[in-house]
């Protein structure tokens, strides 16, 4: 169970896919301007990634190496295409939003680098620790970055607004250029206080 | 040998249980699917045409020769009923603009030859400027619109400041509209 654990923050922070390991930038950029946004995209990630963790690791020691690739396409897309078929009948606003960044969670470097390097090796449990940790990781960073566009770019919080109505939104913050300066700054803060939290 | 078949075998058997998963969620969610984008479209229907009670699709060739262009195609026609009776047109068309296809319905009264609504359902424009055309502000000029004028930005209307290109392909798109539906007026 210690294990468990262990892994599992391994995502949130020594090695949070955003911050640290920098994959899967893709979507952060493109679909952070809104904290519904965020969240529906981090949960769609989460799925994904523990659902094509726990198979893969259980598949492990059937999968010829040759193969191993393809295989795991296969599975990753399985689980893409089942989240974007759900979200389409049942989350219609939330989908549309999302547009074409579901089916390119298939595409997502944080999968398919999770695959590859942590679930083909792992027994099942670790590698749902990870998949867990590593896509807690990835929602807490792409909501803590819609947060702030959200709140300047449109003066608004999960769509209320909060500012009066003469605020004039940042446009910088409702195009990607916003993104990128809020995830240089993360990693600064982040890499500043794991410095000296080791001091 | 045994190698090539075992690695095939691993393949397939990997392809065959996913395409069994995925036809299963297919056919649990393809009814819902169908419905929700139905139900978006009768509401956006209505929207651009308040007073028909429903809607038909139509040939798009029955209203006369499409005039083909790169920048604007059009897509579907839906007659607007009311009491029985042909009461409008809507149709749905995509207009090249900064970013990609907008894709806009717009709603014509034939018989007093005015629009009645105008909506955008699809657009790839810049968020915060070209997208402001997707807007009530920069739609509302299009109302009631007899199909004759000219739909020229900066005569008749005015464009999204900083989104002259996105403006422009709206204002052409309902141009092209009401230049096709003119003839229909009865």
């Amino acid at each position: 169970m210690r294990e468990f654990w262990h892994y599992f923050k391994n995502g949130l922070l020594g090695e949070n896919p955003v911050l640290k390991l920098m994959i899967g930038l893709c979507s952060v950029l493109a679909v952070s301007v809104r904290v519904d946004n965020c969240l529906g995209m981090g949960m769609a990630v989460i799925f994904v990634l523990t659902c094509s963790s726990l198979v893969i690791s259980l598949m492990r020691n059937f999968v010829p190496n040759e193969v191993r690739i393809p295989i795991f396409i296969v599975v990753i897309s399985t689980f893409t295409t089942i989240v974007d078929l759900v979200m389409k009948a049942y989350l219609p606003p939330l989908s549309k939003a999302m547009g074409i960044f579901i089916p390119l969670i298939v595409v997502n470097c944080i999968i398919m680098a999770r695959a590859e390097a942590f679930a083909s090796r792992k027994p099942p449990l670790y590698a749902v620790a990870d998949a867990l940790g590593m896509g807690v990781g990835y929602t807490l960073v792409i909501t803590a970055i819609g947060v702030v566009r959200e709140l300047f770019g449109y003066g608004e919080f999960l769509s209320h607004p909060v500012f009066p109505e003469s605020f004039q939104g940042m446009m910088a913050m409702i195009l990607p250029p916003g993104a990128f300066l809020l995830i240089g700054i993360y990693i600064a803060i982040l890499n500043w206080s794991l410095r000296r939290a080791k001091r | 040998m045994t190698k090539i078949l075992r690695t095939a075998l691993a393949l397939t058997v990997v392809c065959g249980v996913a395409a069994l998963a995925l036809s299963f969620v297919y056919v649990v969610t393809r009814e819902r699917i169908a419905s929700e984008a139905r139900k978006e479209l009768d509401e956006a229907l209505a929207l651009v045409f308040p007073e028909g009670e429903n809607f038909t699709p139509i040939d798009l060739a029955t209203l006369g020769p499409i005039p083909e262009s790169k920048e604007l195609q059009f897509l579907e026609a839906y007659e607007a009923i009311k009491g029985g009776k042909r009461q409008g047109i809507v149709v749905k068309v995509a207009s090249t603009g900064y970013g990609g296809p907008i894709v806009l319905l717009i709603g014509v009264d034939t018989e007093k030859g005015t629009i009645t609504g105008i909506r955008v359902l699809e657009h790839q424009e810049t968020p915060g400027l070209g997208s402001n055309v997707a807007a009530e502000p920069f739609l509302s000029q299009f109302l009631g619109k007899p199909l004759t004028s000219p739909f020229t930005i900066g005569e008749d209307v005015q464009a999204v400041s900083g989104a002259t290109i996105s403006s422009r392909a709206v204002a052409r798109a309902c141009g092209k509209v009401a230049e096709l539906l003119r003839g229909e007026r009865e």
